[in-house]
């Protein structure tokens, strides 16, 4: 009888054994997944906020062009006039 | 609920099946279950490649816009010290010709449309069911729709207010004018005053007309159901609508046979009233079709009052045979401002006394190709006519081959009107963009101009 169960038993813990090792890659797995997912979601928010600050010095520099542009006919002209 | 962008397949890792004949079934899931692992992290390790991978283009546009922004600085900074040198530049008049500075508005549109799907996402769409392959349907249909627009239909929002946009700035545009014209009218007011006197007088004589006939002479009569919407519509009118209605009168006014124009006149003050009666426009419309078909019927004007006492005895009625004077008019005015009601109530129109119009409701969806949508039916009624023609027909036959000329002249002038209707429609349509931008930029355009209101909207149409 003993005989007839410690294989069995053995089979048993080994399956056991396998379950645990399984289970521990899974999650694992899981928590790739999950360090994935917070990784795109920050990602893509401090891509934004380089987005908008980007825009804003484009907008600047559009702005400030003009304006020296402006400046420059301004002054070559007083300077060829005087 | 967050959409799933990126699935992990498989999903259940122990679930499948084990096969007969084994010795050891554990042993077989563990194996089973360590290959489903496998196939996971492969998974795993293609969708960690997409998001890695559009994390990096965007970054990668944020780099150019970066340098290119770093190139401007770096150009200005030479600028700038070259502002003391007294180089030698154009005249004053180049400073007055240079273009005020105007930042560059440009509006982002289409973000989210089907092209701009992340590649993900397009994947789960594609892998998804498609719909039923109703195309095929289309070559089977009387007016050109798409059948597969009926089931499901991508851009019908966009359709729905771009028509009501272009609807609405239709509608100030008129306004503008008709306020335009009633300031202009203003001038020369007493005269203007007078003649309105005159015409609601008239009005009333008409009405009288119609009291004074016997109750089987009446129009009305026909719709039973129509008898107290149309009592109280009669009494209802608004200014707009006596003033639609006398306009059609004196448009005709050798076709002064008494019970003619008030039934089609107001029909037409009831399309000219408010679009909030629905029940109305449901009848109105009936009146429209019936004068669009049995202008074809009857094609004397003088001798249609004999024809309501021999067609009576037929089931069809043909009130609109005494509508039948006006009918240019009638399509004209009928089919623009019916255009709009259709859509608003597809249920409402099954309440007739069981009249053709089944190629009514399918256009019902859309609101702007009305033009293939009326058309059908006058087309429809004449064959329905024939069918029927064998009852109270003997006396409207030989009529009618008398006529046939001047019966095939009218049909001809009127489908000539129709496509002209359609081309200028379509041609009015060619110039907008699908732009929300535009559309919305020319609605505004409309609102917020007081006068010059046409140059105003050719500018927003060129520019983009």
């Amino acid at each position: 009888m003993a005989g007839q169960e410690d294989p069995v038993q053995r089979e048993i813990h080994q399956d056991w054994a396998n379950r645990e090792y399984i289970e521990v890659i899974t999650s694992s797995i899981k928590k790739i997944a999950d360090f994935l997912n917070s990784f795109d979601m920050s990602c893509r928010s401090r891509l934004a906020t380089l987005n908008e600050k980007l825009t804003a010095l484009e907008r600047r520099i559009e702005y400030i062009e003009a304006r020296v542009s402006k400046l420059h006919t301004y002054i070559s002209h007083i300077g060829s006039a005087a | 609920m967050p959409l799933l962008k990126r699935n992990i397949q498989p999903r259940h890792l122990c679930h499948g099946a084990v096969p007969d004949g084994i010795g050891n079934e554990l042993e077989c899931v563990t194996n089973n279950t360590l290959s489903a692992i496998i196939r996971q992290l492969s998974s795993l390790s293609k969708h960690a490649e997409n998001v890695f991978g559009e994390l990096f283009n965007e970054a990668n546009t944020f780099y150019g816009r970066a340098n290119s922004l770093q190139d401007r600085i770096d150009r200005l900074a030479v600028k700038v010290t070259q502002l003391d040198s007294s180089v030698e530049e154009v005249s004053l008049q180049d400073i007055n010709l240079r273009k005020a500075f105007k930042s560059s508005t440009v509006q982002d549109q289409q973000v989210l449309s089907k092209d701009s799907t992340p590649s993900s996402v397009a994947e789960m769409h594609n892998s998804s069911d498609r719909p039923p392959p109703l195309g095929d349907l289309t070559a089977y249909r009387e007016d050109s729709t798409d059948a597969m627009k009926f089931y499901s239909d991508p851009s019908y929002f966009f359709d729905l207010w771009k028509e009501k946009m272009l609807q609405d700035t239709e509608d100030k545009r008129k306004e503008r004018r008709r306020q335009r014209e009633q300031k202009r009218c203003v001038e020369s007011s007493t005269l203007q005053r007078e003649v309105k006197k005159v015409r609601k007088a008239r009005n009333r004589r008409q009405e009288w007309n119609m009291m004074a006939f016997d109750k089987e002479l009446r129009p009305d009569h026909r719709h039973p159901q129509s008898l107290p919407r149309g009592a109280s519509s009669e009494g209802s009118l608004s200014p707009d609508g006596r003033l639609l209605s006398v306009f059609l009168c004196l448009s005709r006014p050798d076709l002064l046979g008494y019970p003619v124009p008030p039934v089609p006149s107001q029909a037409a003050c009831n399309h000219a009233q408010s679009r909030d009666h629905h029940e109305y426009h449901s009848i109105d419309y009936k009146r429209v079709t019936y004068a669009a078909a049995t202008e074809l019927l009857a094609a004397d004007r003088m001798n249609g009052s004999t024809h309501p006492p021999a067609d009576y005895n037929s089931s069809l009625p043909p009130p609109p045979a005494l509508g039948s004077p006006i009918p240019s008019a009638q399509t004209a005015f009928g089919y623009p401002l019916v255009a709009l009601p259709p859509t608003s109530h597809n249920g409402v129109l099954h309440g007739g006394p069981g009249y053709p119009l089944p190629p009514v409701p399918p256009p019902g969806l859309h609101m702007f190709p009305p033009p293939p949508g009326p058309p059908p039916p006058p087309l429809p009624p004449p064959v329905h006519r024939a069918g029927h023609g064998g009852g109270g027909g003997a006396e409207t036959k030989p009529v009618r081959d008398g006529r046939s000329d001047l019966l095939s002249a009218i049909r001809m002038g009127i489908q000539l009107k129709k496509v002209q209707e359609q081309q200028e429609q379509q041609s009015k349509r060619q110039p907008v963009g699908n732009d929300v931008a535009t559309i919305l930029s020319r609605r505004i355009a409309v609102e917020y101009s007081d006068s010059d209101d046409d140059s105003d909207l050719d500018e927003n149409e060129w520019s983009d």
